[in-house]
């Protein structure tokens, strides 16, 4: 029996009169009843946090079931015991006043504000007609489901994707503010589409083209742990960190060498450094001889003669050239790329800040070549292609003839293309994706929304687009819920965390997954077949049974053991730490995850996914999307022409700001910047020399026009930032999540004309110049 | 307490971290603006030179526990003292709210409080049942997560033994994702912040002061206007 406080004064006092009473209570029950209060007054529970796309372990401190504080867990080999300031304010997250307290349902116009609440059941039945109707008109395709922040292998994201195929619906696409295109890079050399993991653990030089490692990487608490290991605490010499950017971000301030550069130009960079390597000779010849393909020229079977790689830099690159497109002097070229040469193993590393411009996609294959030339592709402190989660594979879903019509429609490939899709949409469903905040241009992406009849939104919190929908199914927080956590570590590594319900709330919510389950059953026919079990965690358990069966890796557990049992795995054994499934279930939920610390290196197959079986300089699936040759520099669009619009709009992220949630935390709000302490508000960062020019001193209210848009906003005068460049935060500007956030800032997005990247279709955040004017 | 610079980040972790297990309340942009925000943990940063030779740092400040504290000297009703565990404590119910000890403190780590603090219904829930809510009207500061010492305390004596390494940190050290903090016994020559506290990287903060505090930093080269240990 669980003792609450509560009831433990009641014993007491119970007692207390007892002891005047005739007949006293025997002690031993006191004791008893004392001892279970004090060995239980509090757990400690190991779950793990979905907020950003890290997924770190954390230790729950539950106190009569309340959180009452996070803390991280040690044995995770993601953030091994520290926790960043988001998972901490998880707490403000799960007990905030203003939560969608149940399932709600519009009652006014749309985007109104006025809402009634409603019983889960007819909440259900209703989303549930109306898919039975749609798909009675044939229409399944006009469903279309759009999600944040969920994880390749998470079983989510398999059942969401297994709903909206067996009811017939090719469209499940996710929101495309939170990619980047450096994966495209991988798909056209490499032939593989999800990310790569940077092994900086082992690095001795990072080169990093704009990364935000310290800011807004995908796995925040480790690339905070890793820095502060490669800092002091690693034997050997001493790692050296370059930061390339326009900004002097957090990243950059602690970085060893800090090169702004012009807007856009990393690209030209990255390929005026490969022909100072190619050149002097220092690129890894043994490597580029056998495991790539088009570093020299050849002649094809029809005879036809293609420049190599080497003879295409060589010509176009030249330093003077590169120099003046990217304001980076000639000396410091040399000395990146020889430091890059000599400091082996060296890894040139980008995410969304180099690949949000117009030449995202070129500038990602620029990058990665730099990989190639030293010879540093899985290889021990290189680029890693981390390894697939052992999962038990879902068996196909037999579909029946609307499905199968369903599915041969055209697919929506994103939100923009909601206005002028082939055919309306009938519904569209909604997870923790806020594309009337996060999208470009917003405003453009309503009148698009407006089209749509039914919006059925599973967010948690009143974001921007929940407000605009006409049904709320509030899905439950990650400490309230069953979900599992898969990822990788930066080494390559596959982890699968657990997520378990440790919060008592009176928020009646229903967790995603269950409300999909149960939409399933209710459908009917082939769409329930295809989900045979009773509830979501029937789910987990199958597929994670998997990891079971595949007899390798071990629990979360103390480095020691971890230790042994990838010295084991090295030389090919494994030593069953549990003989059945039902003890495999057990020790996962008590350590609160899997993993496998064991990376095998030199698996081919895995690596090169090409037709060539090799790193591809030249690649058959780039043919024809370049001119001329695939690695080339374009420049960058920016929308604006110089003379009216003269600065470039280049906003940042914050790490306070790292999920989309965070910013209802009134803690976050206090600490938004490090930089320079600016807390509730946004601000404009520009440098003083371009301030005094304008007349513009710290803290003045100034107007930045775009081209489509305007916000007023005080200045920051900066020295950090490149000259005609405004700086200004992603993440604030709410009219939505709660009393906190609502109207603290601006929006950056609406001063962005709604732009994609040519080839992978990602919004180009860094697209547009503005003015900027005293107000 | 040892931090190193060269591994902190300045990602505030410590900071959040603080608010979550002291109890302490959330501002508002208004009261921020009047500088009554409280935050026992502050990370300053520091920015030094011209585009493009610049140089920052972010330093965390908690308490520095002086071992001569100058607030507790200008306190008229010993509210605020030096107790036997080293610690700069304070006693909220004889504090009368005079805010000399505010001024005095040359780190600025005393901070007032200017309302009476409250939560919505819904995060009351949430508070850490450990420690008291301070009334209005009081002056409060970093404790060192003292209420952890005295959990601690009370296991390590049920054990019999005396207090190890490792059986309490604050909840700052606990939370830096890039293990930059460290915690013990600076009295104890076997335990690592000992260690640390010579390392030639080690200076105290505005040692010029002769307020020895018990906060070493670490920092490889100069510290421009800080002088070394």
């Amino acid at each position: 029996m669980e003792l609450t406080r509560r009831e433990f004064l009641k014993i007491a006092g119970w007692t207390g009169l007892a002891f005047t009473s005739p007949f006293p209570l025997r002690k031993t029950s006191l004791v008893e009843a004392a001892e279970k209060w004090l060995s239980e007054p509090e757990q400690w529970v190991p779950t793990t946090c979905l907020l950003c796309p890290g997924r770190c372990g954390v230790l729950a401190r539950v106190v009569e079931g309340y959180v009452v504080k996070l803390e991280g867990n040690p044995q995770h080999p993601i953030n091994q015991g520290g926790l960043c300031p988001v998972g901490q304010a998880a707490l403000h997250m799960v007990h905030h006043p203003d939560r969608i307290p149940g399932p709600m349902k519009r009652s006014g116009a749309r985007g109104g504000g006025k809402w009634e609440s409603i019983e889960w059941r007819s909440a259900l039945d209703e989303v549930a007609s109306r898919l039975k109707e749609i798909r009675e008109e044939n229409k399944p395709h006009t469903v279309a489901f759009m999600s944040g922040g969920l994880k390749e292998e998470e079983t989510l994201k398999y059942v969401i994707d297994r709903l909206m195929r067996s009811y017939g619906s090719p469209n499940h696409f996710f929101e495309p503010s939170l990619q980047n295109g450096m994966p495209m890079g991988h798909f056209l050399t490499q032939g593989i589409q999800e990310p790569f993991a940077y092994d900086i653990e082992r690095a001795h030089y990072i080169l990093s083209f704009g990364a935000s490692l310290l800011e807004n990487w995908h796995s925040p608490s480790e690339a905070h742990r890793l820095y502060g290991y490669l800092r002091q605490g690693r034997p050997g010499p001493k790692a050296k960190f370059v930061q390339i950017e326009p900004r002097f971000s957090v990243t950059a301030a602690k970085s060893d060498q800090w090169v702004p550069i012009r807007p856009g130009t990393y690209g030209a960079l990255a390929l005026g450094i490969a022909t100072i390597l190619i050149k002097e000779g220092l690129y890894d010849k043994e490597f580029i001889e056998k495991k790539t393909f088009g570093f020299e020229g050849w002649v094809d079977e029809n005879g036809k003669t293609h420049e190599g790689f080497k003879d295409v830099v060589l010509k176009t690159y030249k330093l003077d050239y590169v120099s003046e497109v990217t304001d980076v002097p000639i000396s410091t070229l040399l000395q990146l790329a020889r430091d890059f040469a000599h400091r082996k193993p060296a890894i040139a590393i980008a995410d969304s800040g180099a690949t949000s411009y117009s030449n995202g996609v070129s500038t990602a294959l620029a990058i990665h070549c730099l990989n190639t030339l030293a010879g540093n592709i899985d290889s021990p402190g290189g680029v890693l292609i981390p390894q697939k989660i052992p999962f038990t594979k879902l068996p196909p879903p037999s579909l029946d003839k609307i499905a199968e019509e369903g599915l041969s429609q055209p697919r929506l490939k994103s939100l923009n293309e909601i206005g002028e899709s082939p055919y309306p949409l009938q519904l569209l469903f909604l997870y923790r994706a806020n594309p009337l905040f996060s999208a470009l241009h917003p405003n453009e992406i309503r009148s698009a929304f407006g089209q749509i009849p039914f919006i059925v939104s599973f967010s948690s919190y009143w974001d921007e687009t929940t407000l605009y929908a006409d049904l709320v199914l509030p899905d439950a927080t990650f400490l309230e819920k069953w979900q599992d956590a898969p990822t990788s570590s930066m080494s390559g590594l596959p982890i699968v965390g657990l997520v378990q319900p440790v919060a008592r709330t009176s928020f009646k919510t229903m967790p995603i997954g269950e409300g999909l389950l149960t939409l399933a059953h209710r459908i009917g026919g082939t769409v329930e077949e295809a989900f045979p079990w009773k509830n979501f965690q029937e789910v987990l358990e199958w597929r994670i049974s998997g990891v079971f069966e595949a007899k390798r890796g071990v629990f979360f557990t103390a480095q020691e053991e971890t230790t042994q049992v990838r010295l084991l795995e090295e030389r090919g054994w494994w030593v069953p730490p549990h003989t059945s499934l039902q003890e495999f279930w057990e020790g996962f939920k008590k350590q609160g995850g899997w993993w496998d610390p064991y990376y095998p290196f030199g698996e081919r197959q895995r690596v090169y996914q090409t037709s060539s079986k090799k790193f591809e300089f030249f690649s058959k699936k780039a043919e024809g999307l370049f001119e001329n040759h695939v690695f080339r520099f374009e420049k960058p669009y920016f929308e604006g022409d110089p003379e009216t619009f003269p600065f470039y709009l280049i906003p940042f992220h914050l790490l306070a700001l790292s999920a989309p949630e965070a910013v209802s935390s009134p803690w976050l709000l206090e600490i938004l910047s490090v930089q320079n302490k600016v807390g509730w508000d946004s601000w404009a960062e520009i440098h003083p020399k371009d301030a005094s020019t304008l007349g513009i001193r710290d803290g003045d209210w100034v107007w930045l026009v775009s081209p489509i848009g305007q916000h007023k906003v005080r200045a920051r005068l900066y020295e950090g930032i490149y000259p005609k460049t405004v700086c200004l935060p992603f993440g604030l500007g709410h009219g939505g999540f709660g009393r906190y956030a609502k109207g603290i800032g601006v929006n950056p997005n609406d001063l962005i004309p709604a732009r994609q990247e040519k080839l992978s279709g990602l919004p180009i955040q860094f697209g547009t110049r503005v003015q900027v004017r005293k107000a | 307490m040892v931090i190193d610079l060269d591994k902190c980040t300045g990602c505030q972790a410590c900071v959040v971290a603080c608010k979550a297990e002291n109890n302490i309340p959330f501002s508002t942009p208004q009261e921020a603006s009047y500088g009554r925000e409280i935050s026992w943990m502050e990370v300053l940063p520091l920015l030094e030179g011209e585009y493009p030779n610049l140089r920052a740092r972010y330093l965390p400040r908690p308490c520095l526990q002086c071992e001569k504290p100058p607030c507790t000297r200008v306190c008229p009703v010993r509210a605020t003292y030096l107790n036997e565990e080293g610690l700069v404590a304070q006693i909220y119910p004889r504090c009368i709210g005079c805010r000399y000890c505010t001024t005095a403190c040359p780190y600025t780590v005393k901070y007032f409080n200017w309302k009476t603090p409250k939560w919505p219904e819904e995060m009351e829930g949430s508070l850490n049942p450990d420690v008291s809510v301070r009334p209005k009207g009081v002056v409060e500061k970093c404790t060192f997560c003292h209420h952890r010492l005295q959990k601690a305390k009370e296991v390590a004596a049920e054990e019999k033994r005396t207090l190890r390494e490792g059986d309490y940190v604050p909840a700052c050290v606990q939370s830096c994702p890039a293990k930059a903090m460290f915690f013990g016994d600076l009295n104890d020559p076997q335990t690592e912040v000992s260690r640390l506290s010579k390392d030639p990287r080690a200076f105290r903060l505005l040692e010029e002061l002769g307020t020895e505090p018990k906060v070493y930093y670490l920092s490889e080269g100069e510290w421009h206007g800080i002088q070394h240990g």
